[in-house]
């Protein structure tokens, strides 16, 4: 420039440039002035805005080369730009999902809760349907008695399989034995009992149940094993009812060996009934001679009728062997008694 | 060397506009060009320091009224000196009864300059005597002759204008500025040795 100047102005001219440039030198700038523009200035100033964050500043001044394009600087920048923007929402997604889990923990709260409450319920119903069956039964209203023993089975898996042998015994007392045999071969076929002696208790019902149908070998069959397996509660009956089945076989094929089957089976259920005590073998003896009774001179059964085939001993009636048998064992019991 | 610190200081200042710290703009912008701004306009007002001071302060408020529109366009000096031409050209234009003042002012110094022979060497052109008669040739030249010479020549080199970018604050072309540049020098030296005219 100086020398576009020297040949633009001309060599005459340069002394006054030279002047000007020493007029400007001499001029000294009041100190206050920078202060003075700076306050008053900065009321004037827009707005900063405030879009603009520190990490843009860096990126904008490093494009005009102002700074020095940022390396690891800009590397730090964006981590910690990740971290401000996604901290944040991780806290808000930490929030949320503590919020979900105490709902989740509040409505299972409430589930248990209600659970609980339905569970304490359910006992309740059940020991009212109980006691409901249990009373009508007593009172020979076997078909409310079976209904309530089926509404327990049905709440409460856990006792399905006792209440359906209750609700069976009711059918079968209620004469319907058709009914009484579904339940049992049917219903509990595939359940097995925690107690044996529920088992025994089925097989007795089943027995008692094809008893009834005529079924007599099944009944059998079903009896035996409750008679053969040991001691057990419904051994004594099981024994009586396996000498009604024989004398009932003897009504049919007058075959001697049926009587002799049908007395050594009464004489294992008073022998049986003489294990627990005196009176429950004199009762028991008293029990066979009420059903050698004929019929007609028996009052109406459950059922309506004064037939009953679990009671029927009448087959005997004049069998010299049966009827000798039978009064030693009445004497013998006077004698203990 | 004196370019590339100015350049480093106008990137500065673009970057802190862009990203609207404008407080860190005016600082830059003050610290850096108030030396240039006060002297052209203590020497565009015959060397009024008070009424220099009021004017640059007032170009700077401009200065802040506008710094959200300042961009790369110009320099930074540029702009300020724009602001500062149009500013002090109002100023002697408004100020009639100053006007008045100066020119009874300027004949006394005139009586006083002529009674003074002419520069003979550089000694005496850098004289005190002698910069005193430019001085006073300067407050008689027209107040755009007297800015255009203030633009190119006042600050010293480091403060001084380029003639491309005299032109664009004047609004003319280069060789116009040229010209102005070169017929307002002759017309100063005129007046130096004849007194005006």
């Amino acid at each position: 420039m100086e020398g576009d100047e020297r040949e633009e102005y001309g060599e005459e001219l340069q002394d006054v440039i030279e002047g000007l440039r020493s007029l400007a030198r001499g001029v000294e700038t009041p100190p206050a002035l920078l202060a003075k523009v700076l306050t008053r200035g900065e009321c004037l100033l827009p707005p900063q805005r405030r879009s603009m964050g520190w990490w843009r500043k860096v990126v904008m001044a490093s494009r005009r080369g102002v700074v020095a394009p940022p390396g690891w600087g800009l590397a730090f920048a964006s981590a910690c730009l990740v971290l401000l923007c996604v901290g944040p929402t991780i806290v808000t997604l930490r929030g949320a999902v503590a919020k979900l889990q105490a709902k989740l923990e509040a409505v299972e709260e409430r589930e248990r809760g209600a659970l609980e409450h339905e569970r304490q319920l359910t006992n309740i119903v059940i020991k009212q349907a109980d006691r409901l069956g249990r009373a009508n039964f007593e009172l020979g209203r076997y078909e409310e008695s079976e209904e309530s023993y089926w509404q327990i089975a049905e709440r409460n898996p856990q006792l399905q399989y006792d209440y359906l042998i209750k609700a069976a015994t009711a059918a079968w007392y209620a004469c319907d034995y058709q009914k009484s045999r579904d339940i049992l071969e049917e219903r509990i076929k595939d359940k097995q009992s925690s107690e044996s002696s529920k088992d025994l208790l089925r097989h007795f019902v089943l027995g008692s149940v094809y008893h009834s149908l005529g079924d007599l070998d099944t009944a059998m069959h079903q009896y035996k094993i409750v008679a053969e397996s040991g001691e057990n509660e419904y051994r004594e009956a099981a024994w009586f009812n396996v000498g009604v089945v024989y004398a009932l076989k003897y009504k049919k094929s007058k075959d001697e060996k049926e009587v002799a089957q049908s007395i050594a089976a009464l004489e294992e259920s008073i022998k049986e009934a003489s294990l627990r005590s005196r009176a429950q073998s004199a009762e028991r003896i008293r029990k066979i001679q009420e059903a050698r009774k004929p019929f007609d001179q028996r009052p109406l059964n459950k059922c309506g009728d004064q037939y009953h085939a679990t009671q029927d001993l009448t087959p005997l009636i004049g069998v010299s062997a049966f009827t000798e048998w039978l009064n030693q064992k009445q004497v013998l019991s006077q004698m203990s008694l | 060397m004196a370019e590339v610190h100015r350049e480093c200081i106008d990137r500065q200042i673009q970057a802190s506009t862009v990203a609207g710290d404008y407080r860190r703009t005016l600082e830059l912008l003050a610290r850096t060009y108030l030396d240039t701004v006060f002297h052209y306009c203590c020497r565009m007002l015959n060397g009024d320091r008070a009424l220099a001071e009021d004017v640059t302060q007032q170009v700077f408020e401009e200065a802040c009224k506008g710094i959200a529109e300042f961009r790369k366009e110009s320099s930074a000096k540029t702009w300020l000196l724009a602001i500062a031409h149009n500013l002090a050209l109002r100023e002697m234009q408004t100020r009639g009864r100053r006007a008045r003042l100066l020119d009874t002012h300027s004949a006394e110094v005139t009586a006083h300059v002529h009674s003074a022979p002419a520069p003979e060497s550089e000694s005496e052109v850098l004289s005190q005597e002698w910069l005193r008669r430019l001085h006073w040739a300067l407050g008689q030249l027209e107040p755009a002759e007297r800015s255009i010479l203030m633009m190119r020549f006042g600050g010293e080199r480091r403060g001084e204008l380029p003639a491309a970018e005299i032109a664009q604050i004047l609004g003319v072309s280069r060789a116009a500025t040229y010209r102005q540049l070169k017929e307002a020098l002759a017309q100063l030296k005129r007046i130096m040795i004849h007194g005006g005219g």
